[in-house]
């Protein structure tokens, strides 16, 4: 049996300990107290025996010394020596009742009974003690017990001196209850004179109740024998006895020296029994002690573990009261210190997970908890929220010239307008970098607007930090429950989605619009989609023609982009190719572009019509140190001349690194192959950076073409475009010609080349080949 | 004690008795009894003389007394106490009661016996007087030997009692002749019954037991 319990443990060991202790204790004493009641009786019973034979022996003087007197007396004495049988006899009772003897007996000097007063039969024969007789003579008087006629006498023999001795006078007085009562009581234990009768034993003198009589002949054994100690049972009482022959040699009366055990060990007995009580007693006590000391530690311990139960699911909030020992109070104390400690340590730890450092406002973390607690609330609760992202426009731009310190400063002191903003019941957090939201909840799009404008309004005050007065604008994007999404994901995305739109539109903040925003979307999926687009050959290149204005001839065609999605069917190059941008896959594209091309016109060369064709890339491509080695791999995988191959590169995406750019062109050109400057005017180019670039030609913007005809603010544009490339020796291209008027203006105008659904839409390779030769002008390189 | 000395007539003869006990020791006190064999015993003479016993510091003296049957005894109490002096044997019972001095009437012993006498306010005085129907007795002295003296010769029993004897006196018979002028020596040997005296209650005023 294993105990576990504390409680347990202590009571039993102490239990155990107890009952060993007492146990053994008691074993000890009892065993003790027996041996030592029975030493004791037997001790007693010996005294006793001893007192009995002195007893009996100083009786039997006195009844000696009462025999002598008696038989002094002259009277007497004169009776005795008439030897007249009647005097004799009537003087031993009439002596013998002054001495209250029950029976007188003379008996003559040769043993011969003279005379008897119980029994006149006996005179004349042997007198039948004459062992008395013998001691009498010998010690000049003598006593003992004797068996006559079935009864005990106590007997005294002396001599009758007239002077000198003529008769012995025998004395006797008969034992019974009244002798052994006697002896019973100097002795303190009970006196039994038996006699042998022919049938065993009889009992004749008893102090003893008549019970023990009735037993006693019984017990004894047939032949008396010599003096010993005899036990016997009772009634199931148990008896120590001392058996006494009173009468040797005939060894016919014993007494019978009898001592109760059971009274005398009860006192012995009473005191084992207290013990036994006072064991028990002290076996309940400490029981109950124990389990009231064990409980005096063990409910203090439950408290405790109760208490670290509640820690542990994280009620730091009820200290522990516990009374006890001075040890478990410490204990307890030391548990509310460290339950104290815990929840500090926690808050701690719930600060640092869930707060901003630098602002003190809540972080992304805590925002997303408070947003999915409060999304839940609100979808049982069928309520809105709304949830806001706003970041600093431009805040790369003041850490990078300013430092990240004073940027920290500036964001800190974003959070405190911001955060003064909103109610307590909702929440605003700095997401990370320069990003913030705030979430409100219950509140529709209409107050959100609200607040977004307060926070805009808010930050048009310029921030001052040290020295330094920044303007520091927000573009702030509102997404609602269960307006714009039902999940936090989806929730924090289209709110995100609506403040890049407000940064494009620079409107400060937006709500989200999903018919705007689909298509953002729609191009996520659709990247990762481009990647299995290049490798299931889903991806081709269509071809739009360009023409000289004057002759009409073929000049060259443009590459275009197409995905031919299986589900979505074609999908232009502007739904696609702005990402593929972000994401870096553009090069992946660009590469599969000018291989595609390349290959086009070494086909078209093989065929007998060489075309130039002119592929656009991005700012990405050109920047890419390994654009050079693409071309020439290309080139000369196919076997195509450079100089039937040109790049086409757009303003802006030139001018976002103008020196690179440059050098990148130069290399190009190095290599044989055509540059193209593409949607001419509408870049951030400078006139000076113009006069640098390693470029064939120029193609103008279709926005300055729209209102050539009919503006002459277009018109005057275009010309100075064109004047400017002639100027610095490059040809000109006008993109996007739908009418002839345009055309024939443009002609006017000196434009060299025209592109355009005029001309024709881009085509496929077949269908291009098809509208050539529809036209007669074979197309000829410029360059040749 | 020399015994009473016959008429010297013609030449008589003397009987020594010695006695002694068993261990050797000499033994006083023994009555030596010669009786003349076949002859009638001698019709008692009356003896001139009168024997006494006396009681002198609580004891009688003698001890034994011999005297021949038809003698009288008187008992002059010398001591300064009474005392009652009894006897109850089958030869004289006799009682003095309570006497100082002497009494007038001594005491005639006439039939041969043993006469055991005491006193009985004094339990250890005892006495014996023997009563001889012979007129040839003697007693022994301390040293154990009787002379009688002026025995007639011719055949004579002779026996001894002594108040210790085991056995009867007659078994210590013994015949003897005498002759004229003759000493016959006769010595007995007796193994005798052990003294069964009384104790002597010490004097009153002396410290002691009683």
């Amino acid at each position: 049996m294993r105990l576990r319990s504390l409680q347990s443990r202590i009571v039993l060991f102490f239990l155990a300990l107890l009952v060993l202790v007492q146990g053994v204790t008691l074993l000890l004493v009892n065993a003790a107290n027996e041996r030592y009641a029975r030493d004791h009786i037997r001790h007693e019973l010996t005294v006793g025996e001893k007192i009995f034979r002195r007893l009996l022996e100083q009786n039997h003087a006195r009844l000696r010394q009462a025999a002598e007197i008696l038989s002094l007396d002259f009277a007497f004495r004169d009776a005795v020596a008439t030897r007249d049988l009647a005097t004799i006899e009537s003087a031993l009772v009439n002596h013998g009742s002054r001495i209250r003897a029950d029976k007188m007996a003379l008996v003559s000097l040769e043993g011969r009974v003279i005379a008897d007063t119980l029994d006149r039969a006996r005179a004349g024969r042997p007198f039948p003690f004459p062992r008395l007789l013998d001691a009498a003579e010998r010690d000049g008087a003598a006593a003992g017990m004797v068996l006559l006629d079935g009864a005990a006498y106590q007997v005294a023999v002396v001599p009758v001196r007239a002077p000198t001795p003529i008769a012995w006078a025998v004395v006797g007085f008969m034992v019974d209850d009244r002798l052994a009562k006697d002896l019973a009581h100097v002795t303190a234990l009970e006196v039994t004179f038996l006699r042998r009768e022919a049938r065993g034993w009889r009992a004749f003198g008893s102090s003893a109740p008549p019970a023990l009589q009735e037993a006693l002949p019984g017990a004894l054994p047939r032949d008396a024998g010599s003096d010993r100690a005899m036990n016997f049972s009772l009634d199931g009482r148990e008896y120590e006895s001392f058996v006494l022959t009173l009468d040797a040699p005939e060894m016919s009366i014993v007494a019978v020296l009898a001592r109760s055990l059971d009274e005398a060990l009860a006192p012995y007995r009473r005191l084992g029994t207290l013990l036994v009580l006072l064991v028990a007693g002290s076996i309940a006590a400490s029981i109950v002690g124990s389990v009231l000391i064990a409980r005096g530690l063990t409910r203090p311990i439950s408290l405790l573990s109760a208490m670290t139960r509640r820690v542990e699911e994280g009620d730091y909030a009820q200290a522990v009261e516990v009374e006890g020992p001075d040890e478990v109070e410490e204990l307890a104390r030391r548990f509310n210190l460290m339950r104290e400690a815990v929840a500090a340590r926690e808050a701690q730890v719930f600060k640092l997970a869930y707060r901003d450092p630098l602002s003190d406002l809540p972080n992304r973390a805590l925002f997303n908890d408070r947003l999915k607690v409060a999304l839940e609330g609100a979808k049982r609760g069928a309520a809105t929220l709304t949830v806001l992202v706003m970041d600093l426009d431009r805040f790369k731009y003041i850490n990078d010239t300013l430092g990240h310190h004073v940027g920290d400063l500036v964001l800190q002191q974003v959070a405190l307008r911001i955060a003064g903003l909103v109610r307590k019941s909702d929440t605003t957090a700095r997401l990370g970098g320069d990003e913030f939201a705030v979430l409100l909840v219950g509140a529709g799009v209409e107050e959100a607007s609200g607040v977004a404008q307060k926070i805009v309004a808010a930050l048009e005050a310029p921030i001052a930090i040290g020295q330094h007065s920044l303007d520091v604008r927000a573009s702030v994007g509102i997404a609602s429950f269960p307006a714009h999404a039902g999940d936090a994901d989806t929730l924090m995305r289209r709110a995100d989605a609506a403040m890049y739109a407000a940064k494009r539109a620079n409107t400060g903040f937006a709500v989200y619009d999903p018919r705007v925003h689909e298509r953002r979307e729609e191009q996520l999926s659709l990247l990762s989609e481009l990647r299995q687009a290049i490798d299931q050959g889903e991806l081709r290149l269509v071809y739009q023609p360009k023409v000289a204005l004057v002759g009409g001839r073929l000049t060259g065609v443009e590459a275009l982009l197409r995905w031919a999605h299986p589900v979505k069917g074609m999908i232009p190059p502007d739904r696609f190719i702005p990402f593929a941008e972000q994401t870096g896959f553009i090069k992946t594209i660009t590469a599969w572009v000018i291989d595609a091309a390349v290959r086009q016109g070494a086909a078209w060369r093989a065929a007998g019509r060489p075309t130039r064709i002119s592929v656009n890339i991005s700012a990405q491509d050109l920047l890419n140190p390994e654009l050079g080695e693409l071309l020439t791999a290309a080139l000369a995988r196919h076997g195509l001349p450079p100089g039937l191959l040109c790049l086409e590169i757009t303003e802006s995406g030139v001018m976002q690194d103008a020196a690179r750019a440059i050098e990148m062109l130069k290399r190009v050109r190095a290599l044989g192959v055509g540059r193209s400057i593409d949607d001419f005017g509408t870049g951030y180019s400078s006139l000076s950076y113009v006069k640098e670039l390693s470029v064939d030609e120029l193609k103008i913007d279709r926005s300055f073409l729209r209102g050539i005809v009919t503006d002459l603010k277009d018109r005057a544009i275009v010309l100075s475009a064109i004047d400017l490339a002639h100027n610095l020796g490059l040809g000109v291209v006008a993109e996007g010609v739908e009418e002839q008027a345009s055309a024939d203006l443009l002609r006017s105008l000196g434009c060299d080349e025209i592109q355009g659904w005029l001309v024709a839409r881009p085509l496929e390779p077949a269908a291009l080949e098809t509208w050539l030769g529809a036209r007669s002008a074979p197309a000829v390189s410029r360059l040749s | 004690m020399l015994a009473a000395m016959l008429v010297p007539c013609a030449r008589a003869a003397d009987l020594r008795a010695t006695v002694h006990d068993a261990q050797g020791r000499p033994l006083g006190d023994a009555v030596v009894i010669v009786v003349p064999q076949g002859a009638a015993p001698p019709s008692p003479r009356a003896r001139a003389r009168l024997e006494q016993v006396e009681q002198i510091d609580l004891e009688f003296v003698p001890h034994v007394k011999a005297i021949q049957a038809g003698t009288a005894v008187s008992f002059p109490n010398r001591d300064g106490v009474r005392h009652h002096v009894y006897s109850f044997s089958p030869a004289k019972r006799f009682e003095l009661p309570l006497y100082v001095g002497t009494p007038a009437q001594p005491v005639v012993f006439d039939q041969p016996g043993v006469v055991t006498i005491g006193c009985n306010i004094h339990d250890w005085m005892v006495g014996y007087i023997y009563v001889s129907p012979s007129p040839h007795f003697a007693t022994t002295g301390a040293e154990g030997t009787a002379l009688i003296a002026g025995l007639p010769a011719g055949r004579y029993t002779v026996r001894v009692w002594h108040p210790r004897l085991t056995s009867d006196e007659h078994a210590t018979e013994r015949r003897v002749e005498l002759g004229a002028a003759a000493l016959a020596e006769l010595g007995w040997v007796f193994v005798l019954k052990p003294e069964a005296r009384v104790r002597r209650a010490p004097a009153p005023g002396r410290a002691g037991r009683y």
